[in-house]
């Protein structure tokens, strides 16, 4: 791009040593933060406090910078000035990519499903493979905006490409506004769970610094602000982490602690495998399945014969002079029966396949696809392998991301920025399946076999949060008074959240960890928010409805679209819909199938033409959101109308060869491209 | 497309696929061959277990590296060669 050529002399000289110099000191400064924290808590401040003090400071911080960092240049506020050192620049990428999915979902998905969570390691990781060799260096040549931007360069004919534009448009739109719900969602868990104040009220304290930040200062600020997040994600993971490794293996790095560490758990495995009292709570859970199995085709008449059974004991007990906590229990079950024989049918299948969940035997943590069969496990491992394509596919074409490496000064430094994001996000990966181990390790350790009586007191704490969907509950099933293995049920979104519980650390560590998982949803949801507003106010307000806007117009319709979605999102954010996880993995597949082959065969292969693309992001698109709406119980589809065994979550296995055989065949029956495109390609791959 | 163009762009393939390639062996062998692997124990760990939650990901990482420094060493090479012509 065109800017005057003082200010890139000068950046180039000094931003970087300036950059470095600020890094530094701000790392001391929040270093010191935490370690007078740690003292104030040694000397009895209140732990309330503390974390109010914790998560306070670190907004306060964010929107410092986005105060100090604000402007309203177009080069700068959308895409930082282009002057981003890689390294810094890579750290920017991988606080946007850590998200809440990444830094509270995957460990606890790891805890729950062992090796089969490490699909998430893989793929997201993966993906950035992708990224550096099919798409970054290309996008960072023509120095576009958007990626509906550089869509729309590529394919455009010589008269328009409303078309193509649009297409990308709705996709880019619907990917990151998914996305940022679910960040947003984990912002007013976070601020609700730490601080006690209500979950909407949370929702709207986080949405302020995001605002404040970028409102102000765009992609500038963002960008700075994210580097000063990672610094805080990654020492809030590290540190809790690595005391817990110490404190189990006596090696204080988690990457390498860990293969002791498995070697134990795989002990304990076995000796709970074997004993007693955890087949006793397995056959209980049969029992249960059972007996509602039994329920389940005696409908409708027992769903009666049910309801007159809560009715008779709420009677015998008010007669009966009992203690008003069994009376309120048996009219609360009274109330909370299901309303009609349907609804029964719904909770009793809902609650059986729980039951019959938990009858299963311990699965060992490092079990790969487990199944009862060769070719069940089989199932389990081709969706293992359709997931990891799907997460590295839709990584290489998240619109959020790939917008990174519009940020740096050149070429070959957006290439080797993705190299310093995936060693930053391997900080923090190679960490997560450690983290899962070690708290699992300290659970069957210290959870299991502990008294009924004496419960530890982060139980009760965690089970209280949410009195309806309790995180963890245990049930003392088989009656012995001791906690079995098999009577946890942990939700896995706990796990990060309270390793330091867990495993007995200083309450200062809960807030570092719950100011790092603030910084993770916020980081992302900023990146996210901006692009948004970027392809709101770039491709469809600039390119498409008024191109004779001035510079200043355009940045300041972006500020203003940046707050209405920042509200929208944080509206359907505070629905609190159940599954947004599985609607976040919903978006990997569809960024894979809808914009993964227009962007990769716009490079590689130079007869690709517009009426191509159109096919392929359509085709694409459809397949994939046709498939996610048969299969996912989410959408309304049920898991009958699988192709081939393969889970609602990896609808693009199916979307994305779809959308490259749409595009192959309607370019190769339709014009070459022209003279102008074919130029266009040689200038994307000239050096 | 001036040849020097063309030899520039031929090596770029050419580093882009067999790098591609290796990702893509990294991926199946980890994930089909897991099963196999997971008889294998080294220092503690289930050979599987450490290839999926580390190796292959360090692999990712090094193609990725591999990538940013061959390439400027062809964008290099190309850009010798282009001063030799003039």
């Amino acid at each position: 791009m065109h800017w005057p050529m003082i200010k890139a002399i000068m950046s180039t000289d000094l931003l970087p040593r300036l950059l470095r110099r600020c890094f530094w000191l701000y790392t001391a400064g929040f270093c010191a933060l935490l370690g007078s924290l740690a003292i104030l808590e040694h000397e009895g401040f209140p732990r309330f406090w503390l974390g109010y003090l914790f998560l306070f400071s670190t907004i306060v911080v964010y929107a410092a910078i986005g105060v100090f960092s604000r402007t309203s240049d177009v080069d700068e506020y959308f895409v930082a000035g282009r002057r981003i050192p890689p390294l810094f620049n890579g750290m920017a990428t991988a606080a946007d990519w850590i998200s809440t999915a990444s830094f509270i979902g995957l460990a606890g998905g790891l805890y729950l499903h062992g090796f089969d969570g490490l699909a998430y390691i893989l793929g997201w990781t993966g993906g950035f493979c992708l990224i550096a060799l099919l798409i970054a260096p290309y996008l960072r040549r023509l120095g576009q905006y958007t990626v509906p931007d550089y869509l729309a360069a590529r394919y455009a004919s010589s008269e328009s490409a409303v078309a193509v534009r649009t297409i990308a448009l709705i996709a880019t739109l619907m990917i990151s506004f998914t996305y940022v719900v679910a960040q947003i969602y984990g912002v007013g868990l976070i601020t609700s769970r730490f601080t006690g104040i209500d979950f909407s009220v949370g929702i709207f304290l986080g949405l302020a610094s995001i605002l404040v930040c970028s409102f102000l200062g765009g992609m500038r600020a963002i960008t700075l602000t994210q580097i000063a997040q990672y610094v805080i994600i990654v020492i809030a993971f590290m540190v809790p982490v690595s005391w817990l490794a110490l404190k189990q293996t006596g090696i204080p790095l988690p990457q390498i602690a860990y293969g002791t560490a498995l070697e134990r758990l795989a002990k304990q495995e076995q000796a709970l495998m074997e004993k007693d009292s955890e087949r006793q709570v397995r056959d209980a859970y049969l029992k249960q399945a059972r007996t509602l199995e039994e329920k389940i085709t005696g409908l409708p008449f027992s769903w009666d014969a049910g309801r007159a059974e809560a009715r008779r004991r709420l009677q015998n007990l008010q007669t009966s002079n009992a203690s008003l906590i069994d009376i309120k229990a048996a009219s609360r079950a009274l109330a909370d029966y299901p309303k009609s024989p349907e609804a029964a049918r719904r909770l009793w299948e809902r609650q059986r396949e729980e039951a019959l969940a938990r009858a299963q035997p311990l699965q060992p943590h490092t079990q790969a696809f487990a199944g009862s069969t060769p070719a069940a496990s089989d199932i389990q491992r081709n969706n293992f392998l359709a997931l990891v394509f799907c997460l590295m596919l839709g990584t290489a074409a998240l619109p959020h991301v790939l917008v990174r490496s519009a940020t740096t000064r050149s070429v070959p430094e957006a290439r080797s920025s993705v190299f310093w994001a995936l060693v930053f996000i391997l900080l923090l990966y190679t960490a997560l399946p450690a983290l899962a181990v070690l708290v699992k390790y300290e659970i069957m350790t210290t959870l299991v076999g502990s008294d009924y009586a004496n419960l530890p007191s982060w139980v009760s704490y965690w089970a209280g949060i949410d009195r309806d969907k309790p995180m963890i509950s245990v049930t003392d099933i088989n009656a012995d008074g001791l906690v079995q293995f098999g009577e946890i049920f942990i939700d896995g979104d706990m796990i990060v959240l309270a390793t330091p519980e867990i495993a007995g650390l200083p309450y200062v560590m809960s807030a570092l960890i719950a100011a790092g998982a603030l910084a993770a949803a916020l980081s992302t949801a900023d990146g996210l928010l901006l692009t948004i507003a970027s392809a709101l106010s770039h491709d469809t307000y600039f390119k498409m409805m008024n191109p004779r806007a001035s510079a200043q117009r355009r940045v300041t319709a972006s500020k203003l679209l940046l707050l209405v979605v920042a509200l929208v999102a944080a509206y359907v954010a505070s629905f609190r819909a159940g599954d947004i996880l599985s609607m976040v993995s919903a978006a990997f597949s569809l960024a894979a199938s809808t914009l993964f082959p227009a962007l990769v065969l716009g490079i590689f292969w130079k007869r690709a033409n517009q009426q191509g693309a159109i096919a392929g992001m359509l085709t694409g698109f459809l397949v994939c959101v046709i498939y996610l709406v048969q299969t996912s119980p989410a959408f309304g589809g049920s898991a009958a109308n699988e192709w081939f065994h393969i889970a609602s979550v990896c609808a693009g296995v199916f979307g994305v060869p779809a959308g490259f055989t749409a595009m192959v065949f309607v370019t190769l029956l339709t014009p070459a491209p022209s003279e102008r495109q074919l130029h266009f390609v040689d200038q994307l791959r000239s050096p | 497309m001036s040849p020097l163009r063309a030899k520039h762009w031929q090596w770029t393939r050419a580093l882009t696929l067999t790098l591609l390639l290796v990702w893509l062996l990294t991926t199946l062998i980890v994930v089909i061959f897991a099963r196999q692997l997971a008889g294998i124990t080294i220092a503690g760990w289930p050979l599987h277990y450490y290839l999926a939650s580390q190796g292959a990901t360090l692999v990712y990482l090094a193609i990725v590296g591999i990538h940013a420094w061959s390439m400027q060493r062809i964008d290099a090479l190309a850009d010798d060669q282009s001063n030799h012509e003039h």
